[in-house]
C-alpha cells in the first residue's frame, strides 16, 4: 500500500512545468499505459530485485 | 546538460545536501523570485522503483517549516536550464499562488472502504451486438456516475467531521481496488473512497486524533490514512 501509494503520487500527482510528462520505457509512452501497468511494473521490479518494501517516509512533520 | 526537476519554491531555497535520482548532485534554477530545485542530467531518467523513492526523497528533503514547495511529478526534464527559467517566469503568478496555499501544510490521505460497498464484477463491454456493447457502456458510465456521487458523499462526510482542521481537500478518483495483472479477467472488488488532505503542520496532531475517532464512531468503515506527505496532489 505504501509503495503503491507513492509511486502513484510521484508519477501521477504535483506541478506539470512543460504541460507535459514523459515518462517512458523502450519507447512506450507510459502515460497512455496507465497506472495499473506502471504498478505492475513496479511490482516486477521488486520481485526481480528480491527489495523488501519499507514504509514509506514521513515528512518532516 | 539537461536539469531534471524535483520541486518548485519560493526563493531562497536550499538544495538538500543528499544527491537526487541516482545521486545526481542537487542544484537550482532560479527565476522570478522562484526557485526549481533539480538536477544536472544528460537526459531524462527512466522511471523505477528507485528513482521514485529518491524523487520523493529530493522533495521530503527540501520541505520543512520554513519552506513548503511544490513537488513536481516524476519525469520531467528541460534540454537547458533556460528553458525552464522561462516557463518559470511564464507562470509565476500561478505558481506563487500554489506556494501560498501549500505554505506550512502537508498531506494526508484517507482511504474509506467498507465491505457493504463490494460491487458486481466490473462492467466490460465485450458484448456480441453492437446493441449490447452500447447497452454495457452506458451501465459502465452509470456504475462511474454513482461511483462518483459515493465519493463525494463521502468528502463531505468528511468535510464536516475535519471543519477546519483541514485547509483544502482533493478527491483521489472514485475507483475499484487495483488488479495486480491489468489484463487478468474482472474480478469482483470493494469499492474504496480516497480523498486527500492539506492539513496544517500546527494541526497535524488534533487531524491524528479526528481521524481515529471518526474511524471508531464509523464500526463499519475501514478507514486508514497515510501521510504526511509533501503537497502532490496541491500541486497541480
Amino acid at each position: 500500500m505504501a509503495l503503491a501509494e507513492l509511486v502513484s503520487r510521484v508519477l501521477d500527482r504535483g506541478v506539470v512545468v512543460s504541460g507535459e510528462v514523459v515518462v517512458g520505457v523502450a519507447g512506450i509512452d507510459l502515460l497512455y499505459l496507465g497506472l495499473d501497468l506502471i504498478l505492475t511494473s513496479v511490482q516486477t521490479l521488486e520481485e526481480k530485485t528480491s527489495r523488501p518494501i519499507s514504509p514509506t517516509e514521513g515528512c518532516d512533520g | 546538460m539537461g536539469f531534471y526537476l524535483y520541486c518548485i519554491g519560493a526563493a531562497p531555497l536550499t538544495p538538500p545536501a543528499a544527491g537526487g535520482v541516482d545521486d545526481a548532485p542537487l542544484t537550482v534554477v532560479e527565476a522570478a523570485s522562484l526557485v526549481a530545485l533539480g538536477s544536472v542530467t544528460a537526459e531524462c531518467p527512466l522511471p523505477s522503483v528507485e528513482r521514485v523513492r529518491q524523487h520523493d526523497r529530493v522533495i521530503r528533503a527540501a520541505t520543512n517549516e520554513a519552506a513548503t514547495p511544490l513537488p513536481a511529478r516524476f519525469g520531467q526534464w528541460f534540454a537547458t536550464r533556460e528553458v525552464l527559467a522561462a516557463r518559470l517566469r511564464e507562470e509565476a503568478a500561478g505558481y506563487r499562488r500554489a506556494l501560498a496555499a501549500v505554505q506550512g501544510a502537508l498531506e494526508f490521505s484517507v482511504h474509506v472502504s467498507s465491505e457493504q460497498w463490494a460491487t458486481e464484477s466490473e462492467i466490460e463491454p465485450n458484448a456480441d451486438s453492437g446493441r449490447a456493447y452500447m447497452e454495457a457502456l452506458a451501465k459502465r458510465e452509470e456504475a462511474r456516475r454513482a461511483a462518483r456521487a459515493h465519493e463525494l458523499q463521502i468528502a463531505e462526510e468528511l468535510d464536516a467531521w475535519f471543519g477546519s482542521l483541514v485547509r483544502g481537500r482533493r478527491l483521489a478518483g472514485a475507483g475499484r481496488n487495483r488488479r495486480r495483472d491489468p489484463m487478468a479477467k474482472p474480478v469482483t472488488t470493494t469499492k474504496r473512497v480516497t480523498v486527500a488532505h492539506l492539513v496544517p503542520r500546527a494541526e497535524i496532531p488534533r487531524y491524528r486524533r479526528e481521524t481515529s475517532r471518526y474511524a471508531r464512531a464509523n464500526p463499519a468503515l475501514d478507514v486508514r490514512v497515510s501521510g504526511p506527505w509533501p503537497p502532490y496532489s496541491f500541486a497541480e
